[in-house]
């Protein structure tokens, strides 16, 4: 056994020796950590359900109860801390978090476009077998656009905050994939086949659209955030517009067309 | 207890894992090596047809009425049927085609162009340098799926197979139509070989 395999199963387990197991006496506690990969393995089995396959599992759970103090702490370490404590575990466990609240953040876009990939691949899915129900693209990505928007309304007083620290340059380029995977996938799920400069066309002004109707609606304070839905329908009229003028007076038609 | 706390501090501050990058940006259950590794593979190939399409397209548009033209036709043919596997392989492996596709595009047909009108022999010298590229790409790419896993990419590594033996088959063809015995022949097609591994190269990453 390496000595990574055994940090690894180490650190699996040692959050719960430490932290939080109040019926161990802290001379157990020093003894355990003197326990060897053995033993580690046999305390792993005898209290299974509350150890977590793997560290990122932990992480996940953590962050996702964090999720419910946002609206009290904001995307902070704070609302981090509440989340780990409310798993039972310490306070300090937002440790595993150096950046605090951009883990918070990040992880919860990440969670939204997750959902939303799911919710699209179900929806793909019927189409495939009901055919007649199929949704002209632009109401698909209407759709899709609107409905990752409206996850972020529980937090929408806090979301100005979120975005400040995911445009942080240092955390710009998870954001960005974050950004590019949720375009991509709303694209795909659209049923998107390019296979040229097209593909990047698509996904640029997909993201300009979400990102400018994300920004407007952290400011729109209409019923219903009405105003937001309106804002969002004109940009998508604007691309299919340019799209539209674009292949008509687009050298490489021609080109492509002769050669 | 101190000491208990003490320790857990440590384990926080040790070096990371595993980043919150891959964390955050994976979705569960995706070996991201592996779609890295596929993505690139389908681009790279799509580009590589395209590229040889146009070139034959170049060829044709040349010499397509001379007495080698339906040589050049019938590889020409083949490629098309690669080129159109590879574009229904990119959209069903979610992968991103390059991003240079217009001058793949233009400078396929530049190359198979340029080398049609120093004649029959100099495209057919044209052919044997970019067929030998693509040859060794496929074998270097097979290899490659093989030690992934041969079961997983069972489609995509008999579809490769196949287009490289089309691709060596083209090799022969030009070296059975006189390509040795083209203006500089070695320098010609060295001169083109670098060019495609180049191209390879680029094509992989962009």
């Amino acid at each position: 056994m390496s000595a990574s395999s055994i940090r690894r199963l180490v650190s699996k387990n040692l959050l719960k020796f430490y932290g939080l197991s109040g019926h161990r006496s802290g001379l157990q506690v020093i003894s355990r950590r003197c326990s060897t990969e053995k033993e580690n393995e046999a305390v792993h089995s005898e209290d299974e359900s509350e150890f977590f396959e793997n560290e990122d599992d932990l992480k996940k759970s953590v962050l996702d109860k964090a999720l419910a103090f946002v609206p009290t702490h904001g995307w902070s370490q704070k609302a981090i801390s509440k989340g780990a404590e409310e798993l039972g575990y310490p306070g300090v466990a937002h440790g595993m978090f150096t950046r605090g609240g951009v883990d918070l953040a990040l992880h919860f876009c990440d969670a939204c476009n997750q959902t939303l990939a799911a919710r699209m691949k179900t929806d793909a899915d019927a189409v495939l077998d009901a055919p007649a129900a199929r949704k002209p693209v632009r109401s698909v990505i209407g759709d899709a656009v609107q409905s990752r928007l409206t996850m972020i309304h529980p937090y929408i007083e806090q979301w100005p905050q979120a975005l400040g620290l995911l445009v942080m340059p240092q955390h710009a380029p998870e954001s960005v994939a974050l950004l590019q995977n949720l375009v991509d996938d709303i694209w795909f799920y659209a049923g998107d086949k390019s296979i040229d400069v097209d593909w990047y066309t698509k996904r640029l002004t997909l993201a300009s659209v979400y990102v400018s109707t994300e920004l407007y609606m952290t400011q729109d304070r209409s019923p219903g955030f009405a105003d937001t839905w309106q804002f969002m329908e004109s940009r998508i009229d604007n691309l299919s517009t340019a799209g539209e003028d674009f292949t008509r007076c687009s050298p490489m038609q021609s080109y492509t067309k002769y050669c | 207890m101190p000491m208990a706390r003490q320790s857990m501090l440590l384990w926080m501050a040790r070096p990371a894992r595993q980043t919150c990058r891959t964390m955050s940006t994976t979705p569960a259950g995706v070996d991201v090596r592996r779609r890295a590794m596929l993505d690139r593979i389908i681009r790279v190939d799509h580009a590589g047809e395209l590229a040889a399409d146009r070139i034959y397209a170049g060829q044709m548009a040349v010499l397509g009425k001379t007495a080698t033209g339906p040589v050049i036709k019938e590889m020409w043919e083949q490629e098309k049927k690669h080129l159109a596997k590879f574009e229904s392989l990119l959209p069903q492996y979610r992968a991103r085609p390059s991003a240079l596709i217009p001058f793949w595009n233009i400078a396929g047909f530049a190359l198979g162009a340029g080398t049609a009108l120093l004649g029959k022999q100099a495209a057919m010298a044209c052919t044997v340098a970019v067929e030998e590229i693509i040859g060794d790409h496929y074998n270097s790419q097979i290899r490659e799926l093989l030690e992934d896993n041969p079961e997983l990419h069972k489609e995509l590594l008999e579809t490769i197979r196949e287009f490289r033996d089309d691709e060596l088959g083209h090799l022969e063809t030009g070296m059975q139509n006189e390509a040795e015995q083209a203006p500089f022949y070695k320098t010609l097609t060295e001169v083109i070989k670098i060019g495609c591994r180049g191209a390879v190269w680029v094509a992989e990453r962009v």
